[in-house]
C-alpha cells in the first residue's frame, strides 16, 4: 500500500478546497517545493501535484511548469501532475519539466482520442486516470460538470483505453476529514480486479490507510490531513508497515486479596479471585494483565508479593503490577516475584526521581507511570492516593516529565470516566499521544465495543478495562473482533 | 550430572529481572538455575541470556565479571533474549558500546516515526504473534543469520542464529503458547 501525499496549488500557493469548491479554500504558507522535499525525505515514493489554477482555466501556466521543474530538480520522487491538462503540448511541457505521470480526468470524457494519442506517444505508464465521483456519477471540469456516466461506465472506459492506474476521489469526502468511503472502494476493487485503484478523499490517519488496503486499494492519496499537520507522513508510512497489535488489557483491581470494581474508585464490588480471573483472561486472549492493589496506597501498606507470585505462576503473558510502590526496592521485589513491569503513581508525583532510578536500574521497559487524570476547564489535573487527592498538576505536562525521566509506558486513567462505562476520554488520549513517544494505555470508561474502537482511533496503543470483562458484559474476543472490523491489527 | 541437576542456566549479571524467565521455565517444567560466574556457566548444559537495562551497563557488568571471553568461547546452546540477543553483535548505538562481537553487525535505534519502545504483540514472519519490548534493533551484516522478522515501520530482525548462538528479539517468557514452544524447543536442544 503506497501513501501518496497530495499538494494542491492555486496561483502558486498551497491550498485545500473543501469538496472541490473554489469558494471554500484554505491557504497554507509553506513553500510547495520545500514541502515536497520534506515528504520525499520522510519516505514518499510518489507525489500527487494538482494544478488548481490549471483545472480552473483549462491550461498550464508558465509558473506551474517552473514549479514542476523546481520539484523535479530538488526532490527524488515519482511526480504525478494533474489539473487542466488538455493538449499533447501540455503533456509534453509537463514531461519536459520533469513530471513522470499525467493525471487525466476531464480529457478522458471530452477527448478520449487525445488520451489514446498520449498513450501512443508517452506510454501507458505515463497516464493515470482520475475519476471524481459524487452520488455515483462522475464529475469533470474541476467537479463543476457532470458526465452523465456512472462510475462503473467510466471505469469500463478506462479499461478500454488500456489504463490500469486509476485514482478515484469521492467528492463528498474530500477535504472533510471524515474518513474515506471504504465501502465504495471495496466494491470497485472487487468489480474491477485488474485495475490498480488509488483512493482519495477524507483520509485521516493510519486506520483509514489500513481500511483502504483491506478494501483492495493499492495506494491512497492524502492531502488535508498532512498539509494541516493532523498526521505526519512518517507516521502513516510506518503504521502501514506495521503489524503491531492493539493490546486489550483486563485490569485486576485488588483489595484485600480479592478482585474488586467500583465507580470513581469508590463503592467496591467483589469480582472474584485474582488468580482465577488472570488465568481465565489469559485463556480468553488477553494480551497483557494489569494488577493494581488499589487499597495499598491509601492504607499505607505494600502490595502483597505473594499474591503477585500466585497470579504470575498461572499466566504466560506480560503482567504489570501497581499500587503502593514507593521505593525502587518495592519495584525490584515485584519484578523478582514475577511481574514483567511495575507501575508507579502517587510515589512518582511525590518523588519523580523514583522514575529516573527505576529506569536506570530496572530498565525503562519495566517502568510504567500510571496517571489518574481529572478533567478541569479543558485540561486535566493529576490525582493521587487512589483518586482522593488532587495535586493540581497538569496531567499532560506530568506525562512528558515522566517519559523524560525514563517511563517506558503510560497508563492513563480518566477519573471522570472510570467505572461509568461512558467511553474512554479520547481527547485526553489524543493529547497524550501527541506529546509523548512511548505507548499509552487508555483506561477508564470502556463500556461499549465502539468505545474501544474510538480509543484506538484516538491513538491508544492499548485499551484497559475491568468491569465489562469481570461482569462479562462482553468478552475480550468481542473487543478484538470490533477492532479488527475497523482495520486495527489485533492478535486473534 | 544427576537427574536433579539444572540443565539450563539463566545468566544474571545483577542488572535486572531474571524472574520472569525463571518463572516461565518452572511453569514449563524445565529445570534451571541462575548463573553468575564462569564456574557456574561451566556446570549447565545451555545458557539463556535475558539481558536487562541498557546495553552499555550490561557490557560493563559482563566485563567486570570477566564473562566476555567466557561467552565468546561458549560452545553449548545459547539463547539471547531481547538485549541478550543484541549483545551478540559487534556494537550498539545504545551507549554507544562495543558488544560481544559474536555475530557481525550492529544494533541501532528504531526509526523515527514509530512509537518507541516497540511494545506489544507483533506478528512474526513465522505467522505467530510474539511479545516485543525494545527501543533498539539488530542489523546483521549477513542477512542469512536472520531466522525471523516482524514488521514495525520497517522489517525488523526478530531472531538470529549463528552456530550454537540463537537470539530472539522478543520475549518467549511472556509470549503465550508461541513463547512456550520456543523455550521447550531450546530446552530439548540442551539435553
Amino acid at each position: 500500500m503506497q501513501v501518496i501525499p497530495a499538494i494542491d496549488v492555486l496561483d502558486g500557493r498551497i491550498v485545500r478546497l473543501r469538496q472541490g469548491d473554489f469558494a471554500r479554500v484554505s491557504r497554507f504558507d509553506a513553500d510547495p517545493a520545500a514541502l515536497v522535499r520534506t515528504f520525499a525525505s520522510a519516505g514518499a515514493a510518489r507525489l500527487h501535484l494538482v494544478n488548481l489554477s490549471g483545472a480552473r482555466d483549462g491550461s498550464q501556466q508558465a509558473s506551474f511548469l517552473s514549479l514542476v521543474r523546481q520539484i523535479a530538480r530538488t526532490a527524488n520522487v515519482d511526480l504525478q501532475v494533474g489539473g487542466g491538462i488538455r493538449t499533447l503540448r501540455d503533456m509534453s511541457a509537463l514531461f519536459e519539466a520533469g513530471a513522470n505521470r499525467m493525471v487525466l480526468g476531464t480529457t478522458l470524457f471530452t477527448n478520449p482520442d487525445l488520451v489514446r494519442q498520449a498513450i501512443s506517444l508517452f506510454g501507458i505508464d505515463g497516464v493515470v486516470a482520475a475519476l471524481d465521483v459524487r452520488d455515483g456519477t462522475v464529475r469533470i471540469e474541476g467537479w463543476r460538470e457532470g458526465t452523465g456516466m456512472t462510475l462503473n461506465e467510466a471505469l469500463q472506459r478506462v479499461e478500454e483505453l488500456g489504463i490500469s492506474d486509476v485514482l478515484i476521489t469521492d467528492i463528498a469526502r474530500d477535504g472533510m476529514g471524515e474518513g474515506p468511503n471504504t465501502d465504495l472502494y471495496r466494491r470497485l476493487c472487487r468489480t474491477f480486479p485488474t485495475l490498480r485503484i488509488t483512493a482519495s478523499g477524507g483520509i485521516r490517519g493510519p486506520a483509514d490507510i489500513r481500511a483502504l488496503r483491506d478494501a483492495g486499494c493499492t495506494a491512497a492519496v492524502v492531502g488535508k490531513a498532512l498539509i494541516g499537520g493532523e498526521v505526519t507522513l512518517q507516521t502513516l508510512l510506518r503504521a502501514e508497515a506495521s503489524d503491531l497489535a492493539i493490546r486489550v488489557i483486563p485490569c485486576l483491581d485488588v483489595a484485600d486479596g480479592r478482585t474488586v470494581k467500583g465507580t470513581k474508585f469508590e463503592n467496591l464490588r467483589d469480582a472474584g479471585d485474582p488468580a482465577d480471573l488472570a488465568e481465565r483472561y489469559c485463556a480468553e486472549g488477553a494480551d497483557e494483565l494489569v494488577f493494581l492493589d488499589i487499597t495499598a496506597t491509601r492504607e499505607e501498606r505494600q502490595t502483597t508479593t505473594a499474591l503477585v507470585a500466585r497470579v504470575a505462576e498461572r499466566v504466560n503473558i506480560p503482567f504489570t503490577v501497581g499500587g503502593g510502590i514507593r521505593t525502587i526496592e518495592d519495584a525490584r521485589m515485584l519484578l523478582c516475584a514475577g511481574a514483567d513491569k511495575v507501575a508507579v503513581n502517587s510515589a512518582a508525583i511525590r518523588r519523580p526521581e523514583l522514575l529516573s532510578d527505576m529506569a536506570a536500574q530496572l530498565g525503562s521497559a519495566n517502568t510504567v507511570c500510571a496517571i489518574d487524570a481529572r478533567k478541569s476547564d479543558g485540561n486535566w489535573t493529576v490525582l493521587i492516593d487512589g483518586g482522593t487527592k488532587d495535586t493540581g498538576r497538569d496531567a499532560v505536562a506530568w506525562a512528558e516529565e515522566a517519559v523524560k525521566r525514563g517511563a517506558g509506558e503510560l497508563l492513563v486513567t480518566s477519573f471522570d470516566r472510570d467505572g461509568t462505562g461512558t467511553g474512554f476520554d479520547t481527547t485526553l488520549i489524543a493529547r497524550m499521544k501527541a506529546r509523548v513517544s512511548v505507548p499509552v494505555i487508555a483506561s477508564g470508561g470502556g463500556g461499549t465495543l465502539s468505545s474501544f474502537v474510538e480509543a484506538a482511533r484516538a491513538g491508544a496503543d492499548a485499551l484497559l478495562a475491568a468491569s465489562v470483562f469481570h461482569f462479562e458484559t462482553f468478552r475480550i474476543r468481542d473487543v478484538k473482533q470490533a477492532l479488527a472490523t475497523n482495520s486495527f491489527p489485533v492478535r486473534l | 550430572m544427576t537427574a536433579q541437576s539444572p540443565i539450563i542456566g539463566i545468566l544474571s549479571y545483577g542488572a535486572g529481572n531474571t524472574g520472569s524467565v525463571q518463572r516461565a521455565l518452572s511453569r514449563l517444567g524445565i529445570p534451571s538455575a541462575i548463573v553468575t560466574t564462569a564456574e557456574d556457566i561451566a556446570t549447565v548444559n545451555g545458557l539463556i541470556f535475558p539481558g536487562a537495562g541498557a546495553a552499555r551497563a550490561a557490557m560493563e557488568n559482563l566485563e567486570r565479571r570477566g564473562l566476555v571471553d567466557v561467552l565468546r568461547a561458549y560452545e553449548k546452546p545459547f539463547l539471547g533474549l531481547c538485549l541478550g540477543m543484541q549483545l551478540l553483535f559487534d556494537a550498539s548505538e545504545e551507549g554507544p558500546t562495543g558488544c560481544l562481537g559474536i555475530i557481525p553487525g550492529r544494533v541501532r535505534a528504531l526509526l523515527p516515526g514509530v512509537t518507541t519502545p516497540h511494545m506489544g504483540w507483533n506478528r512474526l514472519s513465522t505467522g505467530d504473534y510474539a511479545y516485543f519490548v525494545h527501543s533498539y534493533c539488530c542489523e546483521p551484516a549477513d542477512a542469512s543469520v536472520i531466522t525471523m522478522t516482524a514488521r514495525y515501520g520497517s522489517d525488523l530482525c526478530a531472531g538470529v542464529r549463528q552456530r550454537n548462538f540463537l537470539g530472539l528479539q522478543w520475549h518467549p517468557e511472556t509470549s503465550g503458547a508461541t513463547g512456550d514452544r520456543s523455550l521447550l524447543s531450546f530446552a530439548s536442544l540442551c539435553k
